[in-house]
Formats: C-alpha cells, structure tokens, sequence
C-alpha cells in the first residue's frame, strides 16, 4: 500500500478506536482490543526479530515483564505513569543492550536457548528482590501498581491502542528504510551479507533494541491496566508462546502477519477463557498444524495461491486464439 | 557373460533447480569392466555419478542396474542392489575407527552375513591397515583415507564399485597403488566405475572410457586407443 | 573443619544429582546429534513420564521404577510417532520449523498435564522415598543414590548399544556425516525414529527417576530443559563421558548454589553457567 495512504488509514483508524470508549463501546469490547494492541505490539516485535533479522528471540517476556516492573517501581517512587511507561521501554532496552554482548556471540539454536534463559534468570530474580516497600497482603513476591485506581481506564486503553498503532508504524518505517533492506540480506544469509559490507552486527543490535524498547512499553502498558505484577506470570513462557503464534499463524516475515494472527490468537484466548488450560493447548495444536500445513502463515498461504492464480490471474495465459 | 550392460544409464537430462547440467548422456557399464568418466572439473562427472547413486534424479530418461530400474531410487536403498559408492573426498566418517568405518560398510542386509570374509579381504588388499584398525579416521593421512574408503566400499559387497575422485589430492605413487588394488579387486568379478579428472593416468588403466565436457559425452571408446587420439592429447596432455 | 564437613553433603548428593542430569541429558544430546535439533519439549516429556508414573501410582499402586516396564516401550513408541509425523517434515524444512514446532508440542503436553493433573506440585512417594543411607554424619536420601544407579545403568547400555551395533553405528555415522550414511545404506528416516524412539525411553527413565527425587508440577519441563541443554553443552556433543562430566558440574552447580545462595541459588546458578557457557564456549569442554 501507498505510503501515505496507509498513514492516513491509520491515522483514521487511530482516531475511530479511540473514540469508541467514549462512544460508550461495552467495556468487554474495549477489552479485547486492547489486548488486541498489546499483544500486536509485542508480536510484530519479535516478527522483527525472529521474521526480519533472523534472531530467534525467545525473550519476549524479559521485556514484558521489566516494562512491567518498571513501570511498578516508578509507581512506588511516585512517578508518574506516563513517565514510567516510557521508563519501562528504556529500562527494556538498556536489559537488551546489556545482555547483548552475551547473547550475541551465539549463533542459531544458541542463541535461541541462550535467549530462552534469559526471562526464567529474572523470574528468579524477581521471586527474592524486593526493590521498593510495601507487601501484598499474604505476602508473595507480587506487587500492586500504586495510584492504578487514579487512571482512568480509557487513559490505559488510549495507551494500548497507542503501542499497537506505533508497532505497525515503526514495522512500516523499518521495512521501507536502508536498515529494512540490510535486514533482508541479512535474514537470508549474514555471512554473505557481512562480505557485502552490511554491518551484521549493528543491525541486529538495533533490531534487538527497538524490539526491546517497545515490547517493555507494551508490558509496562499491560500492567497498568492489570494494577498487579508478580514474576511467575510476568516471565512466564506464555508470553513468547502468544507472540510466536500469533506471528507464525499470520505469516513470519510478513509485515501484516502478526495483525492477522494476534486476531486469531485473541478471539480464541477470549473464548476459551473459561476453560484455563485449554486455550493455550488448543494454540500449541493450532502452533503445530500451522508449521505442518501451512508453515507460511495464513498471509503467505494467500500470497502463494495468488502466486498460483487461485485468486483470478492478472498473468495472461498463453493459450492459442 | 551377458549381453546386457549391468549398468545402462539412458538418455538423462539432469537439472539443479531450473539449470540445467548434464545432457542427453547415456553410457553403459558391462560386468567385470574398469570403465572410467573422465573430464575436466566441472564437467558434470560428479553430477552423472549422483544421479546414479540416487542423490540426484534425472528429469529425464532411465538409469538400469542388473535390469531394475534404480531411476527414482534413494541412495540408501541403490546400496542393497549391489552398488557401493566410494565418494568424492573420501568422506569417511571422521569421528569413527577404521574398523567401525568397515564394519558400517556392511551395514546393508546382503553385506552382514559375509561381513567377516570381506573384513579379511579389505585387510589383504590393504596391509597398510592393520596397524591403523583402531585409528580415528580423521588422523589418516590422504592415501589411507582412500584405502579405507576402497575397503568400506568393499564391505557392501557389491556387484559394481562407483569410485569419484579416487587420485584427488594424492601423489602419483600412491595412486599407482590403488590403481593395482583396483585390479585387484576387478579380478574378484567386482565392475568398477571410476570418475576422474586425472585422464591420463586414468585412461592407461581402465578397460573403456567416457569423456565428458559440460554436461555431455564427448568421446567415448576402448581406453587404449583414446589415448592415442590427437584431440585428446591435445586437450588433456597440454598440461600433464 | 566444619565448612568442609558442610559442604560434604552437597558435594556427594551433587555428584549423585548428576547422573540423574545425564540421563535427561542423553535423550536431548542424542536428538542434537543426529538431527541436529534441540528438542525443546525435551524437559516437558521428562515431566509427562513422571505424570504418567503418578498416574499408575495413584491408580494402580504401581512402584515408579516397576513401571518402566510398560513406561520405555510406551514412550519408545511415542518417539517414533511423534518423529515420523510431527518432526520429519518440520526438520526437513529449516531448524527454526523444527524448534517452533517443538514447542508446540511442549505447549500441548504442559497444558495436557496441567489439565489432567492441575498445576500443583506432585511427587512420587513409594516406601523407600524417604530412606537414607548414612556414611559417618552424612545422611544420603536413598532416591539420590538410586538415580545415580540408573544413570550408569544407561549410560553403558546406550554406550554399547550406540558402539557395539549396527543400529547403533548407524546412528553415529549419521550424526557425523548424514549423505555418507545414506550411501552405506542407512535409510535417515529410520535412523531419526528409533533416535527419537530412544530419547524419548531414556525421558521416561529420566521422569520416573526425577518424580521419585523432587516435586513437580507441569511447567517444571522448562527448567530442566535449560539445564540438560547446559550439561550437553558442557560436556561437548558425541562425547559420554563429556556428558556425565557435564552433568555431575551442574548437579554440584546445584547443590552447591543453594547451598550457598538458598533456594533461589539452586535454579540461578545452573542458569547463569548455562548463559556464560553458551557465551564463552559453545563447543564444551570436550567438544569438536
């Protein structure tokens, strides 16, 4: 699409949902989306990385849950939301940056269990650290977001729909700028990439840092709306799982895949909700099917079928009179 | 002696991907014959020789061994029809002994029962090894690698040895060495099948040979009286 | 004196830890080997084989270790199945298919196990559970001293297995050099089953054994998971006796980590070896 046409959808888009809280949309609608934006977010993240740069990151959750912590503490230290929100993205990123050096000198499934150790270190770290006061009533390692009563929840939503939007925008930016077509050659092969004078190393890093950066907003953002944090669900597995299924069943490596598949991912968490467990085997079943069948995303599937003039060809056929 | 090739390679077109390699190309192999595909590197000798081991398939035409079509065959089951591949590069697996590089030689089912018989056939043709049984592979030098290789090719017991690149990186000497081993071998009623670009040396030994230029048979004929040919001279000798 | 007295108990059930280590070890290093893929629902079929070994206890009061009768020809085949349709055409396709399809598996089992048997902690207790063998003031839980039984018990049943025959060399050579071995005959496809056949049987071992030392619950897969791909890191790919040293250093990294740190040190400390092995020297002690 145009540039400045899907800008301008967006910007449309943008405005339409933000209204809809006020237009008085049930408050389980503005609940799905914004869920909907967050996961986004965090999904066309690690598509960034695991689709674009070829970094199978699978640390999503260290990120969401330091944006999410950040945000905690900066509530503790009176801080205020907005502040800590943007706080936990940075607070995400420097992480990034610092587990960086370790993380890559490891190279293909390395770097995947490297980064896989990664959340459950911090999930350690955060059963024994207590940085700011304050217990949970029958203490436990969990902690309140202090004054979460004092924002309102369309301020929350407005946030989520905000990271949602900016993911598509950035991914948008990314794929059309010098770093996009690096990444490419990257992704397909960086020892050849390298020979070509492609700063391997730098482009990763930067993809490793902006991913980083706005998946600890969307967790720092998560967390506002859930007013209470505590690591064994903060760092849990279940965050990388979403991310990947969302990405994988929409499309790897496709701009819109994530979009598509963080609707899937969504509608089949809300319906399922009832029944704990259930939803997430039935993704891991979805997970599965999708790599057997269509290991492309239900995007690349369509992309290759139109390939194939399933769609009505625009090739003209060579066919005699 | 039958009348019918034990090998009968059949019009093959073979691609990589949509490029393609090798044209057209028949060539035969008659029981208990030393027939050799000779060419410059890159002439497709390696790609004939994969496709006939099963690693590549033809887009076109048939590959016959003792009259079964082997055409779409996978290599681990060509193996069990009496045709044993020693490949380009030795490759033997390098973390292993030279006895356990023999003994999964005979890991196809006709080879197991007379594993033993040809362990002791390999160690004749090869004294130099005996010593080095329970060497690593990856500590031999170039010249055992290739007697090893020889040998694990034997262990299949096969009806036709496919051999590629037998004298690739090895003195002159040691090649004389193998070549009599092949004899040798050759004498046992074994048919042996040689790719090589060394044409010379390869031509004073072999019954028959192909030549090879991109792709395609250019020359074929008894060896003998290919060598005496002018062009061939010319072609090949120039840089001997 | 008395330090070193302390730390006698956590250095000998360390050692013995280890073995249990190898073994889960084993199954994962064996699967890397061959189709050069880490199984990363590796630690959540261990913890199945310790549900399953629940689920006969609970239910028909049978002994864990007994169970294994039915539990190695259960999960043997179960490997195979799983390898024949599930992980063949994911590897055939790229590593990265291979790992997210993994961990769909491991995603389908956890939730499983967390519907079957609810996310509470579990353990095997059987008469012997909470025996001890003293040696001077040392007291040694019984469970420890037989994981450590077990795992030299598969170690040199899988070392002959893998040295002495042809299904065994089969394999070896694969993981080597896998187009060579298809020109010996070795059908690849076999030769991925019955290793995955194998690494799924020494899980079971590996659960029954775990479930009879500590206490799980479904997610307990994920730590194990980094700690075994630790150990065969350690210890180096192809190399056994690497495995077991591999293994006997993180049993003793967690013995020893919480011995000093509590019991937040025993998970951390194996975790943050398995963070700076990976980023110093990927290849082990042993490795090529």
């Amino acid at each position: 699409m145009h540039r400045y046409r899907l800008l301008i959808l967006l910007g449309v888009a943008a405005v339409v949902l933000a209204l809809l809280p006020v237009v008085g949309l049930s408050e389980t609608w503005i609940l799905y989306l914004f869920y909907f934006f967050v996961y986004l977010a965090a999904a066309n993240m690690w598509n960034l990385l695991a689709g674009f740069s070829g970094l199978l990151a699978l640390c999503p959750a260290a990120f969401i849950g330091l944006g999410g912590y950040t945000i905690t503490i900066s509530s503790w230290l009176e801080v205020p939301y907005y502040l800590g929100i943007l706080a936990g993205g940075f607070i995400a990123a420097l992480f990034a940056g610092l587990i960086s050096i370790a993380v890559f000198r490891m190279r293909g499934v390395y770097f995947a269990i490297g980064t896989l150790v990664v959340p459950a270190i911090l999930r350690l770290v955060f059963l024994r650290w207590r940085p700011v006061g304050g217990d949970l009533q029958g203490g436990g390692a969990g902690y309140i977001i202090k004054g979460i009563s004092d924002i309102p929840s369309e301020v929350t939503y407005w946030f989520g729909l905000a990271v949602g939007l900016a993911s598509i925008v950035i991914i948008g930016i990314i794929l059309r700028s010098k770093f996009g077509f690096g990444l490419a050659a990257v992704r397909d092969n960086d020892v050849s990439a390298s020979s070509l004078g492609v700063d391997v190393f730098r482009l990763k890093l930067s993809s490793f840092l902006i991913a980083a950066f706005v998946t600890g907003i969307a967790g720092a953002i998560f967390y506002t709306y859930q007013g209470y944090i505590e690591p064994n669900s903060s760092f849990d597995i279940s965050w990388l799982m979403i991310v990947m299924l969302a990405t994988v069943m929409g499309g790897l490596g496709m701009a819109w895949g994530p979009f598509v598949g963080t609707i899937i991912v969504v509608i089949l968490q809300f319906q399922l909700a009832r029944y704990p467990g259930y939803s997430m085997l039935i993704q891991g079943l979805i997970l599965i099917a999708i790599m057997l069948v269509a290991p492309q995303g239900l995007l690349g599937l369509v992309r290759d079928l139109r390939k194939k003039g399933v769609f009505g060809s625009s090739r003209r056929s060579a066919s005699p009179g | 002696m039958s009348s019918e090739p034990l090998l009968h390679v059949k019009n093959i077109d073979v691609r990589y991907g949509s490029l393609q390699v090798v044209w057209n190309l028949s060539l035969e192999v008659i029981e208990g014959e030393i027939v050799a595909i000779a060419g410059a590197n890159g002439a497709g000798k390696s790609t004939v020789l994969k496709t006939i081991s099963g690693a590549l398939h033809p887009s076109n035409g048939t590959i016959h061994f003792a009259g079964t079509d082997i055409t779409n065959l996978d290599p681990y089951d060509i193996v069990g029809l009496g045709i044993s591949q020693v490949p380009e590069g030795r490759k033997l697996f390098p973390e292993m002994t030279v006895s356990q590089n023999l003994f999964i030689g005979s890991y196809n089912r006709n080879a197991r029962a007379v594993r033993d018989k040809n362990l002791a056939r390999v160690y004749e043709l090869f004294p130099a090894l005996v010593s080095r049984k329970n060497q690593l592979a990856k500590t031999l030098s170039g010249g055992e690698q290739q007697m090893v290789a020889i040998g694990r090719g034997l262990m299949a017991n096969p009806r036709m040895m496919i051999i590629d690149e037998m004298s690739l990186g090895l003195s002159p000497l040691i090649v004389t060495d193998l070549f009599k081993a092949l004899h040798e071998i050759r004498a046992r009623g074994i048919t042996i099948l040689l790719v090589e670009q060394n044409v010379w040396q390869t031509l004073h030994e072999a019954n028959r040979a192909y030549l090879i230029e991109t792709g395609r048979i250019v020359l074929s004929g008894d060896a003998a009286e290919l060598v005496e040919e002018e062009e061939i001279r010319n072609a090949y000798f120039g840089s001997e | 004196m008395d330090f070193i007295s302390d730390l006698a108990s956590p250095i000998i059930i360390g050692i013995l830890l280890g073995g249990l280590y190898v073994v889960i070890a084993l199954g994962l290093s064996l699967v890397f080997g061959v189709m050069k893929v880490i199984n990363v629902a590796h630690g959540t079929l261990v913890i199945l084989g310790s549900y399953l070994a629940f689920a006969l206890l609970s239910t028909f009061e049978i002994d864990p270790i007994l169970g294994l009768v039915i539990g190695i020809p259960a999960f043997f085949l179960l490997g195979i199945l799983l390898e024949k349709f599930l992980l063949n055409r994911a590897v055939k396709m790229s590593a990265d298919a291979a790992l997210i399809i993994a961990f769909g598996i491991a995603l389908v089992v956890q939730n499983a196990m967390q519907i079957l048997w609810t996310p509470m902690s579990r353990s095997l207790i059987t008469d012997y559970t909470f025996e001890s063998i003293q040696i001077g003031d040392i007291y040694i839980p019984l469970v420890y001293i037989l994981d450590f039984a077990a795992a030299i018990v598969v170690m040199v049943v899988i070392h002959q297995f893998l040295k002495r025959t042809y299904l065994g060399q089969a394999i070896t050579a694969s993981s080597q050099d896998r187009k060579t071995a298809e020109l010996m005959g070795i059908n690849p496809n076999r030769v991925y089953q019955i290793a995955f056949g194998i690494a799924m049987a020494l899980a079971v071992i590996a659960g029954v054994f775990f479930g009879l030392t500590f206490p799980f619950n479904p997610t307990t897969g994920n730590a194990l998971l980094i700690i075994a791909f630790g150990v065969i890191i350690l210890g180096g790919l192809g190399s056994m006796v690497g495995t077991f040293i591999g293994g006997v250093i993180f049993g003793l990294s967690q013995t020893l980590g919480g011995h000093f740190f509590g019991p937040t040190g025993q998970l951390m400390v194996p975790f943050l070896m398995v963070l700076v092995i990976l980023a110093i020297r990927p290849q082990g002690l042993f490795g090529r």
